[in-house]
């Protein structure tokens, strides 16, 4: 790790005044990274990029001990606010998120490993970049980077974890498999700059590469995400998450859902069906909400609507296998969640 | 997202990559600013008017103090080391072991305020105030914690490497709930990577040391 | 100090191999001809060795021609990871046994004890199958629902290696202390508890009142750690050294306790005479005896009893059966062992915790290595693009299944301790009982490792070949 400055900040106030630059700018081949000066929370991907030459800062503006923005309220009808500074940890514990959002404390108790979960703050969660192996390799300047090649896409390159969908400038999915259920309950992002305050949904926070693949968000030059809201869910919601990695232990996701669902005497009104690790972002499977409106949730439409879940679908050359795990993930997801 | 001016202005930025006009205009958001209004974290303005000054250190040595296994430990770090390289090379407590320095194993775990945390990912200029717990605060009075205790009976150690990282994770693990299932004992070490495969005794020692009598070989059968 | 990443990149890795392997048999089962080509990425060294596996196992078969062959590549050396060469051979041979006895219609388990020269499998396969319940096996793809259950089984064997440069030292000091010193290391093996039992086991102590010096090359010249030599290597001289050293305090003692040298005895913690328990002395206050502040006796290793590699015992080679179940999800992939039994032989246990966690070691390291490890090189650019430990996958806790042990004691009388090692062969048969236990659950068979979801996907969706009857 290069050596930096410290600026331990007491106050958003103070935050949003440092002259901070995005991750996502720090890193570019062009950037100037000794007068950079950058955000860290828990520091979890931080330090990663940092260990791996990859990001190097001039400054870190510390933002773990902001005041009030570790607490997760509940404001009635309003909905719930999760302040950026709360813990992995903190969310999986939580009983009334347990109780209402159960599909996101699915995705936060699957996520990464319990250490990590005790440090990685939500905000730095949503934010951090992704885990595609030659844009977190020194020696490749992709254009994430600022570069001009796409390595995972040559043939014979390892994307066999990239994106099957949306994946034809850059195919490195979101590494935000907390975001997959976030998105599905409609939640928004509470961004403070230096101007002031602005709430955006989350959904459309982040950014396609096709809009700009040197980034997967669209935060600014000192702004911070303060808060995410989450909108009280109506009466008779059931939620589910599903993750599917090679391994149980800790994975980062192949293929992940969250599935969000209204039913009405037996029917279902509304759907939310969220892919992770499918897309470069976290992906509403709209043909598979179309699928289920006004069914009965059952094998059969589950199934059906697994199917639609990657219409479209364009595999790389060694990602294909990753269509079935979708459809049977949307599938089991579908049927817990109508359980309720 | 076909506008001329966008695609003209974001190649006189190629390159320049911190010029933000023509990505905004792409991402069709309104300029940071554009919507104004308060935040909805409770009681935040309160709390930024009392906010003292920040402090900037470094990039050289700045002197801390350290709470560390009861003790205070007054160290000059700079900002970029982590806690585990202040624990081993300032330090001398060299029972942390950093095995991937990335956050993927555990083998660095050590408690912060009674929590497991990896050292390697934790910058030590941001412990502050927080009790240290490391694998040499475990013992109390030259007598080894009963996760310890238990780990040599049961034959949980074998490189080594991994061990105190475990320790750390079902002494903590203990601490929280005294009677874990298996299941438990399986989430709580689910990050902490053994090379060498001690897990089934590192599961019978874990529950031996909270008085369940178990063996690997029931697995199966005492699966939740 | 290397940490993962740079362990990956720049120490070595286990060599890929490619096994191409024939087998002539005749209907009855009885082996004919072997023939074996095999490759092994050497990285830029030398000595992939990735083949003998299948010329020692099944020594009824009469021709077996072999060819090994390494492949340079500009990527890091091959490096020795548990038993080198040997998981990839048996992954290929013992796959390819289970095809044989599909094809001539006989249990997977009879052949062997067809082909199978070794009484010592025989008995393991024996003991194995029984606690396993391989007789409720059913046939392959027969398993209902969609995730569906297998079982399989295959073999290990290790050579007996033996290191002659393995020496130690013993000493007694007159204040009653005994140390044992040797440069021999311990890996966490175990090797240091087990010094200290040897020797305090011959002079009548607990393994606490020995002193083990290890892992400095002042001490006495010790085996390397490799080939699961190390106890085999220096137990013997251990006993040897410390049985001279308690001549000598007998000689020393025989005098005052009026009883003849050769009609004493080291027990719990005292010396007696032999004929009259009740004339005894502590092992403290006989040290007081000696004549000189201390005695000591250094020993290496000598030539086992009757030469090495005695045909009609072992066959050279220790070994051992390894039964797995699994669990394999066919809308995802997804497989998970949930049950072992290994049957194995080390000839006399000495430590039997620490050789079930050796068992244990080799087992979950032969899982990881079926499921989940693979290093992956970019193929335009040669830089390996999973170095680090989130993704350079190895088992974790939640990947560990019930494992049930057992040892088969064999009594060869070659050494004074007649034990040997465990590590390795405990590894060698795993991926290949989970690709059997794999292709029983779902009538496919996986030739290449992992045996990732992607390619239980692949396999299940290639048009079905096809499927023996058992
Ligand atoms: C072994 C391992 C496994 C993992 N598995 C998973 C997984 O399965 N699923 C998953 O979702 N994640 C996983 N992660 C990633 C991990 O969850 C994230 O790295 C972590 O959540 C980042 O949070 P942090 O607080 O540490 O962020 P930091 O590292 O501090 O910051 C990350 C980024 O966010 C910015 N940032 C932080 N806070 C704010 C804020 N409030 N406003 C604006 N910008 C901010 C920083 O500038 C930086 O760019 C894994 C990580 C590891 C090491
Ligand atoms: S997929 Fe994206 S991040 Fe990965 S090499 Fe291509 S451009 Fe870079
Ligand atoms: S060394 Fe810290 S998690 Fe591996
Ligand atoms: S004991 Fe060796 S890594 Fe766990």
């Amino acid at each position: 790790m290069n050596a930096f400055q410290w600026t331990d900040a007491t106050s958003v106030k103070q935050a949003t005044g440092q002259n901070t630059t995005p991750v996502a700018d720090a890193m570019l081949v062009n950037a100037k990274p000794e007068s950079a000066t950058i955000f860290k929370a828990g520091g979890v991907d931080v330090l990663d990029l940092m260990k791996e030459h990859v990001l190097a800062p001039a400054r870190i503006v510390g933002i773990g001990n902001l005041p009030k923005l570790d607490a997760i309220r509940n404001a009635g009808k309003d909905g719930t606010h999760l302040g950026a500074l709360v813990t992995l940890a903190q969310l999986e514990r939580d009983g009334d998120l347990h109780k209402s959002y159960r599909a996101l404390t699915e995705a936060v108790s699957h996520a990464a490993t319990p250490q990590v979960r005790n440090a990685a703050t939500l905000g730095g969660n949503i934010m951090q970049r992704p885990h595609c192996w030659y844009f977190r390799n020194e020696n490749f300047k992709c254009l994430k980077k600022g570069g001009t090649v796409c390595f995972a896409n040559q043939p014979g390159a390892e994307n066999k974890y990239h994106a099957i969908l949306g994946n034809q400038t850059c195919s490195a999915v979101h590494g935000s498999s907390i975001s997959t259920a976030l998105v599905a309950f409609g939640a928004q992002v509470e961004l403070t700059g230096p101007q002031g305050v602005r709430r955006v949904p989350l959904e459309q926070f982040f950014v396609t590469p096709e809009k700009d693949v040197k980034r997967e968000n669209s935060i600014q030059p000192n702004e911070l995400i303060t808060d995410v809201l989450l909108p009280t869910p109506a009466a008779g919601t059931g939620s589910w998450y599903i993750k599917f990695g090679e391994r149980e232990s800790y994975d980062w996701a192949l293929a992940d859902v969250a599935v969000v669902l209204e039913q009405q005497n037996g029917r279902c009104t509304k759907a939310s069906i969220v892919l992770g690790a499918a897309a470069p972002v976290p992906l509403r499977a709209a043909a598979a909400e179309a699928a289920l409106i006004g069914k009965p949730i059952n094998e059969e439409t589950a199934r059906a609507a697994g199917q639609a879940a990657t219409t479209g679908a364009t595999p790389l050359e060694h990602n294909a296998y990753k269509v079935p795990i979708f459809a049977a993930i949307v599938k089991r997801a579908i049927l817990k969640a109508g359980e309720v | 997202m076909k506008d001329p001016e966008e695609n003209s202005e974001q190649s006189a930025n190629a390159g320049r990559g911190l010029s933000r006009r023509g990505f905004l205009k792409g991402a069709g958001i309104t300029a940071a600013g554009g919507v104004l209004m308060t935040s909805g974290i409770a009681g935040l303005a309160d709390a930024e008017a009392a906010a003292p000054a920040p402090d900037t250190v470094g990039p050289g040595r700045t002197s801390v103090t350290l709470k560390i296994n009861g003790d205070k430990k007054k160290v000059a770090i700079e900002p970029r080391q982590t806690l585990a390289e202040v624990l081993r090379i300032e330090l001398n407590l060299t029972g942390t072991k950093v095995v991937c320095d990335r956050g993927a194993c555990s083998a660095c775990t050590v408690w912060l305020d009674n929590t497991p945390v990896n050292s390697c990912m934790t910058l030590a200029i941001e412990v502050g105030k927080r009790e240290i717990t490391t694998i040499e605060g475990l013992a109390k009075n030259g007598k080894l914690h009963p996760v310890q205790e238990a780990f040599v009976a049961h034959d949980a150690s074998m490189c080594g490497f991994c061990t105190p990282g475990m320790v750390m994770s079902c002494a903590s693990l203990l601490q929280r709930n005294p009677k874990p299932t298996l299941d438990d004992v399986k989430t709580a070490t689910s990050g902490n990577l053994c090379r060498c495969g001690t897990y089934p005794k590192v599961f019978e020692a874990t529950l031996a040391a909270a008085g369940i009598a178990y063996s690997q070989t029931q697995a199966q059968a005492a699966k939740g | 100090m290397l940490d993962r990443r740079e362990e990956h990149v720049a120490v070595g890795n286990r060599p890929n191999s490619v096994q191409n392997l024939r087998i002539g048999a005749k209907k009855d089962g009885t082996l004919t001809a072997m023939q074996l080509t095999s490759y092994g990425t050497a990285g830029v060294g030398l000595g992939a060795g990735v083949g003998w596996i299948a010329e020692t196992m099944y020594l009824t078969n009469p021709n077996f021609k072999g060819e090994q062959y390494d492949v340079l590549t500009n990527a890091g050396p091959g490096a020795a990871f548990r038993a080198p060469g040997a998981p990839q051979g048996a992954f290929a041979l013992e796959q390819l046994i289970d095809e044989l006895a599909e094809k001539v219609g006989v249990d997977a388990l009879a052949l062997r004890d067809k082909i199978d020269k070794s009484e010592m499998r025989r008995e393991q396969r024996r003991v194995g199958a029984e606690r396993f319940g391989w007789s409720k096996r059913q046939a392959p793809g027969s398993s209902p629902g969609v995730v569906k259950r297998g079982v399989g089984a295959a073999q290990s064997e290790w050579g007996r290696f033996i290191d002659m440069d393995s020496s130690c030292e013993v000493r007694l000091h007159q204040d009653g202390s005994v140390e044992i010193m040797s440069s021999v290391q311990d890996l966490g093996t175990g090797i240091r508890t087990v010094l200290a039992q040897v020797v305090a086991e011959e002079l009548g102590l607990q393994p606490t009142d020995v002193t083990v010096r290890i892992g400095d090359t002042n001490y006495p010249p010790g085996p390397g750690s490799g080939g699961s030599k190390t106890t085999g290597s220096i137990t013997p001289p251990a006993r040897t050294a410390a049985y001279k050293v308690g001549q000598q305090l007998l000689t020393a003692v025989a005098p005052s306790m009026g009883v003849a040298a050769s009609e004493l005895a080291f027990v719990g913690g005292k010396i007696v005479a032999k004929s009259n328990a009740g004339k005894s002395l502590s092992f403290r206050e006989a040290a007081q005896k000696l004549p000189t502040q201390q005695v000591s006796a250094t020993e290496k290793r000598k030539d086992d009893y009757g030469g090495f590699f005695r045909p009609g015992v072992s066959f050279g080679q220790s070994g051992g059966i390894q039964f797995v179940e699994v669990s394999v999800d066919t809308e995802t992939g997804y497989v998970k062992v949930e049950r072992v039994v290994g049957a194995h032989d080390c000839g006399r246990p000495i430590n039997p915790l620490a050789l079930e966690s050796q068992i244990n070691g080799g087992i979950l390291q032969g899982i990881s290595w079926a499921l989940y490890e693979n290093r992956h090189m970019d193929r335009n650019y040669g830089h390996m693009m999973n170095a680090n430990l989130d993704q350079y996958k190895i088992l974790g806790s939640r990947e560990v299944p019930q494992i049930d042990i057992i040892m088969v004691e064999e009594y060869t009388a070659t050494s004074s301790t007649d034990a040997l090692g465990i590590a390795e062969s405990a590894n060698v048969a795993t991926a290949a009982a989970v690709a059997n236990a794999v292709y029983n659950a779902i009538g496919v068979r996986i030739y290449e490792l992992p045996i990732t979801p992607e390619r239980v996907l692949n396999a299940l969706a290639k048009p079905k070949q096809k499927l023996g009857k058992v």
